[in-house]
């Protein structure tokens, strides 16, 4: 597989992870985060350099680029734990900002003249032909798929998630909520950390431009119009942003007209979701329905509710 | 400390310049049923706030079975057993109803591998069924009616190994056939070595549970004592009934 197709899979792959990865802060642990381009740049810089000056091996790459990511994801729940949610949003901004500074700025990193990156080697072999980088690429896809499955369905996650729904209950149930939130956040970035990797060497060559504030807001949409807090939502929402700007580049002739119609129709896309889905497309696969009227509770006392707090 | 049971002794509280408790004491025996009761804003609330770690207290002392509590985290105090309801639920909104009893007990049965999985299943099962949800388990909490919320918030204090259970107005908003079901289950809970401290405006059900009643009032506690004494006092009927909507 090679050439368009070949390229769109893998750019779609690695849209997939990062969707799933900052579902995990996002949908789960609820920390709304705008940096997570940033992580995909710390994983794909390190994975970079890794690969040209020490050792294109794959373990060691993908290794190196994951411990990068999670550092990252580590220092950002630093500031999520200290900041109240709507203030981390801005951080967050912030944080974005500075990384891509020092992307583009930094000396290793080749700036916007960028890096060009060898292909990985697997045992000695190196991982050159594309059918050989998108097996290596769907790998690692499903193993953080795995992980994000995981998080759904162990104990572990679900404290994670509880502690994400209501945290002062959660902390009153003995759960460790800031740890929970480390934890959302450090897998979060060692993922979108792996998935930079990924794109280094798909692409066999890195920019600063990609790993840029807009490309966090893609992702987080991604995640919003699939569904947040659900496992397939971010896939669907991986796939459907990747996939529809390239249909409209097939029935667009004109190259600007195209950017034009593309940002008109995430925007559009984004209003309606928030209007009528606001649970996403996943949301549609839910059983869902108004509460049955059941007895059991007494209809004018029913809406009490007391600020008890 | 020698004490055993709940000991809240001369606890101070204010929130900027409102001092919502004052110097407030009392004791609640182990394995007893005791009704906090007081008007709308008398800091019932507060008091459950305070012995939990939600918020800190100004001064005084807070103990559970001779262990402090105060000063210390909301999840150590859990795990020093005590669990409470809130009169605002705070289920965990985006779980299912299973999920939102596994989870705790989960954080509560920490230990211990092997059969964990399949213990904790059986439980939560049995839990759900005790207070009528299983056949609801995969459902989401949103999905619920009001008093099967009501009745998850009882069954999540189950999912705990806790033996201080505070619950806070867990009666209001139910019709009498399920007032007539949390009676039964919360008169089953000293016979399971649990003790209860539990807000609740409804007279006729603190007198039904209650073995001890604290009179509150602007954060004082003004009278301790039976059930029928507290009722009888025509003093506590002025400050409860006058001007204070009553919802029964
Ligand atoms: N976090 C808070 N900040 C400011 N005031 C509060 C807070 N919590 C409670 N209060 C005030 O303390 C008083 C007692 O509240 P509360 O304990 O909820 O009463 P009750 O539960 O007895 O109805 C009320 O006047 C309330 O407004
Ligand atoms: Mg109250």
């Amino acid at each position: 597989m090679g050439g368009y197709v070949g390229e769109l899979l893998a750019v779609t792959l690695i849209a997939v992870i990062l969707a799933s990865s900052l579902n995990l802060m996002v949908g789960y642990a609820r920390i709304y985060s705008l940096a997570h381009a940033s992580m995909y740049g710390i994983g794909a810089y390190t994975g970079a350099l890794i690969a040209i000056h020490y050792t294109p091996n794959v373990f060691v790459v993908c290794g190196s680029a994951l411990l990068a990511g999670a550092i990252g994801g580590t220092i950002l729940a630093g500031l999520a734990i200290r900041i109240r949610f709507e203030y981390f949003l801005v951080a967050s901004i912030g944080f974005q900002i500075i990384m891509q500074d020092l992307f583009n700025n930094l000396g290793v990193t080749g700036g916007s003249g960028g890096l060009s990156v060898p292909a990985l080697t697997l045992f000695g072999i190196q991982l050159t032909s594309s059918n050989e980088s998108i097996a290596v690429l769907a790998i690692v896809t499903a193993i953080a798929l795995g992980v994000a499955w995981m998080v759904r369905h162990s104990p572990w996650g679900r404290a994670i998630i509880a502690g994400g729904d209501d945290e002062v209950a959660a902390s009153a149930f003995g759960m460790r909520t800031h740890d929970g939130r480390f934890s959302a956040s450090a897998i979060a970035g060692a993922l979108a950390g792996v998935a930079g990797a990924m794109y280094a060497y798909q692409m066999a060559y890195i920019n600063s431009t990609t790993f840029a504030l807009n490309e966090s807001v893609v992702i987080m949409a991604m995640v919003i119009i699939g569904g947040a807090g659900t496992f397939v939502g971010p896939i669907i929402g991986a796939v459907i942003v990747t996939v529809i700007p390239e249909l409209l580049g097939f029935f667009v002739v004109n190259p600007t007209d195209s950017g034009l119609l593309q940002t008109l129709l995430y925007g559009l896309i984004l209003v309606i979701m928030m209007r009528f889905q606001p649970a996403g497309l996943a949301g549609f696969f839910r059983r869902s329905g108004p509460p049955r009227e059941t007895p059991g509770i007494e209809s004018d006392t029913a809406t009490k509710q007391e600020s008890a707090l | 400390m020698t004490e055993n049971g709940l000991v809240v002794s001369h606890v101070y509280k204010s929130y900027g310049a409102i001092n919502v408790i004052n110097d407030l004491s009392f004791t609640v025996k182990e394995h007893s049923i005791t009704a906090l009761v007081g008007p709308n804003g008398a800091g019932k609330t507060t008091v459950f706030n305070l012995i939990t770690g939600t918020d800190p207290l100004d001064s005084g002392m807070v103990s559970w079975k001779g262990t402090v509590l105060t000063g210390l985290k909301p999840y150590v105090i859990a795990r020093h057993g005590v669990a409470r309801t809130y009169q605002d639920l705070r289920l965990f909104g985006s779980m299912t109803v299973r999920e939102n009893v596994q989870v705790v007990m989960e954080t509560s049965f920490k230990d211990g591998f092997g059969h964990r999985k399949k213990m904790i299943r059986e439980r939560t099962d049995s839990i759900l069924k005790s207070v009528g949800l299983l056949g609801v388990g995969s459902r989401r909490v949103e999905e619920l009616s009001y008093a099967e919320k009501k009745f998850l918030s009882l069954a999540r204090l189950l999912a705990t190994t806790a033996d201080l259970l505070l619950l806070d107005e867990p009666a209001s908003g139910l019709d009498s056939t399920s007032q007539g079901d949390f009676v039964t289950f919360v008169r089953s809970l000293p016979t399971h070595a649990k003790t209860v401290c539990l807000v609740e405006h409804n007279l006729e059900l603190v007198r039904n549970l209650a073995e001890e009643v604290i009179f509150m009032d602007s954060g004082y506690a003004l009278r301790k004592g039976r059930p029928e004494d507290i009722m009888k006092d025509p003093e506590l009927g002025a400050i409860y009934f006058g001007g204070v909507h009553e919802d029964e």
